[in-house]
């Protein structure tokens, strides 16, 4: 049974040490990711769990339409539209990195769903995805290092739409915060969107890579 | 270093098929937008009135120089009044000013774009020689191929 955190009355922090205290399992906990690793690890060699991730929504699948949901009666006429989702694989020509214009790339949206709506922000963060070809050096380890879910800057995605035959995978780079405003960013070309473990995934990754806790990170900002 | 290169190659945008009434447009079907590509674009003509056509691609990148327009019309602003300042007050100052504002336009119309970053290398040098992992792309699954989706005519 999840712990309701909305739910006041079982404990209260008294104050801010008690507050810290109840935050830190759940403000820099990498438990998300220690589940990833654990299971990419039990499934054998790298060719198996390219098979498994490689499958059809696995991670990625076909993106996530508006009127489809509406249709199916999974989203409320009164809630808002949407036109992009967190997690989606999208190309545009209108990002920006360090000031230079990206061109010819793949981002995954980084920002969240509900920030994605019209005219609800100003700008949107993405995260740049590269291409892994079949000639690159050392292509099996790079590939073997993804699909354990171990690195702290990369996340595995398959082959995308509209990628040439040589691409045998894909990686989603957390290392670079890509810039856009929001209004180009809709007009996006939409390639595809992340599966439901697919995003679970790019969340806990996500989290993990912006806040973790290193043990002397704790010793220190407890003991100044 | 980053490989950096200038988005030089220029975007034309030509003419191709022209539609007089949605209805011609639909009976000739999906297979008559062809050859909508390359910046070549259709205009629709319907009742309600006059439509272009553009292929996906040529509209992103149509909407990404908008994008560098933008860029240049602010920095050409700051331009146009430095030079008005020291049409007015030709001093040192004001013309160092200019002079400030010119370099920090840099190297007009080329903005600065990039379409790759550094090759990806492995995080450890530890390699599994053990480790089985298939690189022949015809082993590779290709969930959302193009191919295999059905896609509307």
């Amino acid at each position: 049974m999840p712990i309701d955190y909305n739910d006041s009355t079982p404990t209260v922090p008294k104050n801010l040490a008690e507050l810290e205290a109840h935050l830190q399992a759940l403000s820099h906990d990498d438990h998300a990711v220690k589940i990833i690793q654990n299971f990419a690890k039990v499934l054998g060699k790298t060719n198996q769990r390219q098979r498994l991730f490689n499958e059809k929504g696995a991670i990625v699948r076909e993106p996530i339409i508006y009127q489809d949901v509406l249709h199916r009666g999974l989203i409320a006429p009164d809630e808002d539209p949407f036109i992009l989702l967190q997690g989606d694989i999208v190309s545009t020509e209108t990002a920006y990195f360090l000031g230079e214009r990206m061109t010819e790339m793949k981002f995954a949206v980084a920002t969240s769903t509900c920030d994605l709506v019209p005219d609800r922000r100003q700008y949107a963060t993405l995260l740049r995805v590269q291409p892994i070809k079949k000639d690159d050096p050392n292509v099996k380890q790079l590939l073997g290092e993804l699909l354990k879910f171990t690195s702290t800057q990369r996340m595995y995605l398959p082959p995308l739409p509209n990628d040439p035959s040589d691409i045998i995978g894909n990686d989603l780079v957390f290392d670079g915060i890509v810039q856009v405003r929001l209004d180009d960013l809709l007009m996006a070309t939409r390639l595809a969107s992340l599966s439901l473990v697919g995003w679970r995934i790019f969340g806990s990754l996500v989290r993990t890579i912006m806040a973790r806790a290193g043990d002397t990170e704790v010793r220190m900002r407890s003991s100044v | 270093m980053p490989t950096i290169v200038n988005d030089s190659t220029p975007f034309d945008l030509k003419v191709g098929s022209k539609w007089l009434s949605f209805e011609k447009f639909r009976t000739e079907g999906a297979k008559s937008l062809d050859s909508i590509k390359n910046g070549t674009i259709a205009i629709l003509h319907t009742k309600t009135g006059q439509y272009r056509i553009i292929e996906e691609q040529d509209f992103q990148r149509m909407l990404g120089l908008a994008r560098d327009v933008d860029r240049l019309r602010r920095g050409l602003r700051v331009l146009s009044r430095t030079v008005r300042v020291v049409q007015k007050h030709p001093d040192t100052d004001t013309i160092n000013l200019l002079i400030e504002a010119v370099a920090t336009l840099g190297t007009l119309p080329d903005l600065p774009t990039r379409d790759r970053f550094e090759p990806l290398i492995p995080e450890s040098l530890d390699a599994d020689i053990d480790d089985e992992v298939d690189v022949d792309p015809d082993l590779v699954a290709r969930p959302l191929d193009l191919k295999s989706a059905t896609l509307e005519d």
